[in-house]
């Protein structure tokens, strides 16, 4: 393809383009889990209810 | 005998045995049980025999409460709401009939020993197969607080009208009338008992007739509607002297809890089948709770649709491969395969806010119309939240799968969803004493010696069953109770 003004002027700008992206990208925070505790052993991850033992290993699903 | 009184009104006062106002599950039961019987019956059917706007109009009511369709989910036409049900059954439990710890109101007065005798014939008439029964199709919870629940279909669904019609028409002790709305009830001098009703055509002809005794089984709406209006002798309307009628007005609350994951547990005779859950005893007494049934919906399409590979990795991620950091990333970035949703039918506490009472609007035949508050209490509210967080424990815990509960089961601050099953029930209660409901444990109304009441507006109390079975059973025991009267 031949380097014409036009060429190089869009290769810039969708430089720029995807290097603020990324950047914006990575700014955007983790949104952290909702967590709620249940009692009896059991918490809720994002709505998910699953036991203390399971999420530290010690589970008969393993 | 049939007669269609939309052309012209009964040329004479007609003298019946028993008189039963409604043609639906009540009524058609009642009907057919005394007249086998030799009991002369009247029976009047405010629509025709196929559903008609005219009949149906009767029923638009100003909802104030939650929303609940109570328009559109009632038919008014022979065989009544069994025209469009779903054809669900289920029994009444022992401790159906027990007061629950958390009402304050009263509770049966009867024990469930009273309708039993007539499961056989009510299965009969709802055609549940009796070689299925109510059996469960699998175990429950292993903690033993949630049961798996007996629902049985009617099958092929009972629309009474369409059974029914021809033994009504051809029986010589029924007389079936369609077209004739009870308009009003004459009581005698002393206001002690029921000397006469009147019907009203839509033309607004009106015809008396007269009975040893009279039985409304119009609804669960309609029945405290109808009482009320008949307020010309006893100004807040006949059976209202505890201030009950239309009262305590109850639904099953329908709130959608969450979504689920299922793990290996489900044997095969579960699949093709919702899978279902029923709050045990141990349960309601143990945590003070109201009754739960839990529907988990789809069950053969989670395993069907190809999605188990979805559930596979993630119970794979949450039980060994990832730390606990990445275990709760993991899981709060999970998105469900899209199946699944639990719904749920929930026994409501009797409460005298949640209730049925008069506008000043009328209907085309000069009847006040309803206004429905529907409403449930915050002990209810909380006992839907604590029931939803017990059962996804329990369901976790015995290895069939997991439970995401919305956010508004797990936000105390957040306003639950509520929708209706088309169940109404109590607005004409049973009770032990005439300061506690409208009528007494023979289904009549206290201090009214010959009227009667059948249907879901006798429910003191709601259980968490579907209520046509027992419908059914009582009208089978009031069928009993008048043929020892008359």
């Amino acid at each position: 393809m031949k380097l014409t003004r036009r060429t190089f002027f869009l290769g810039i700008v969708s430089s720029a383009v995807f290097m603020v992206s990324g950047q914006v990208l990575k700014l955007k925070p983790f949104k952290p889990a909702e967590i709620h505790l249940l009692g009896d052993g059991y918490l809720s991850i994002n709505g998910w209810v699953v036991s203390e033992k399971e999420l530290a290993g010690d589970d008969r699903l393993a | 005998m049939i007669i269609d009184l939309k052309d012209s009104p009964l040329d004479k006062v007609k003298h019946f045995d028993v008189c039963i106002f409604g043609a639906g599950p009540a009524g058609i039961t009642l009907a057919l049980e005394l007249a086998e019987n030799g009991v002369k019956i009247g029976l009047f059917e405010g629509g025709s025999k196929n559903f008609t706007e005219e009949s149906n109009d009767i029923y638009q009511s100003k909802i104030v409460g939650l929303q609940g369709w109570f328009d559109i989910m009632r038919k008014r036409y022979l065989g009544g709401t069994s025209n469009q049900w779903l054809g669900r059954c289920r029994p009444f439990e022992a401790s159906d009939f027990e007061l629950s710890p958390l009402s304050n109101l009263s509770g049966w007065p009867i024990k469930i020993d009273e309708i039993e005798s007539y499961q056989d014939k009510a299965m009969e008439i709802l055609n549940l197969d009796k070689n299925v029964g109510f059996r469960p199709f699998h175990k429950g919870t292993k903690d033993g607080l949630f049961m798996p629940d007996v629902g049985l279909f009617s099958d092929p669904i009972t629309r009474f009208g369409v059974k029914y019609r021809e033994q009504l028409i051809e029986n010589p002790n029924i007389e079936l009338y369609l077209n004739a709305n009870l308009y009003d009830i004459e009581l005698n001098d002393g206001h002690t008992s029921v000397a006469s009703a009147k019907l009203r055509s839509y033309n607004g002809d009106d015809s008396l007739v007269k009975a040893d005794a009279f039985v409304m089984a119009m609804g669960g709406i309609e029945n405290a509607r109808v009482l009320l209006n008949c307020d010309s002798q006893v100004s807040e309307g006949i059976g209202n002297h505890s201030g009950f009628l239309g009262r305590c007005f109850m639904e099953h609350p329908n709130v959608v809890i969450g979504e689920y994951l299922l793990n290996e547990g489900i044997s095969g005779e579960q699949k093709g089948y919702d899978f279902e859950f029923y709050s045990s005893d141990k349960l309601v007494n143990d945590q003070r709770l109201s009754k739960g049934n839990f529907t988990f919906e789809q069950v053969s399409d989670v395993y069907s649709y190809g999605k188990t590979a979805a559930i596979k990795s993630f119970f794979k991620n949450l039980s060994c491969s990832l730390g606990v950091d990445d275990k709760v990333q993991f899981i709060s970035s999970f998105k469900c395969p899209g199946s699944g949703k639990i719904w749920t039918e929930f026994e409501q506490l009797p409460s005298k806010n949640s209730r049925v009472y008069l506008s000043d609007e009328k209907d085309s035949l000069g009847l006040r119309k309803a206004i429905i508050d529907w409403n449930v209490t915050e002990i209810d509210i909380d006992s839907y939240r604590r029931s939803a967080i017990q059962l996804a424990k329990s369901f976790s815990d015995s290895g069939f799968g997991k439970i995401r509960l919305e956010p508004y089961m797990l936000d105390e601050n957040a306003e639950i969803p509520i929708n209706q099953h088309a169940h109404h029930m109590g607005t004409t209660r049973m009770a032990s004493n005439e300061s506690d409901g409208v009528i007494d444990s023979n289904c009549k109304v206290f201090g009214v010696d010959n009227l009667y009441i059948a249907g879901s507006s006798i429910y003191p109390t709601s259980g968490c069953g579907n209520p046509t079975l027992p419908i059914v059973k009582f009208a089978l025991r009031l069928g009993e109770h008048l043929k020892s009267k008359i």
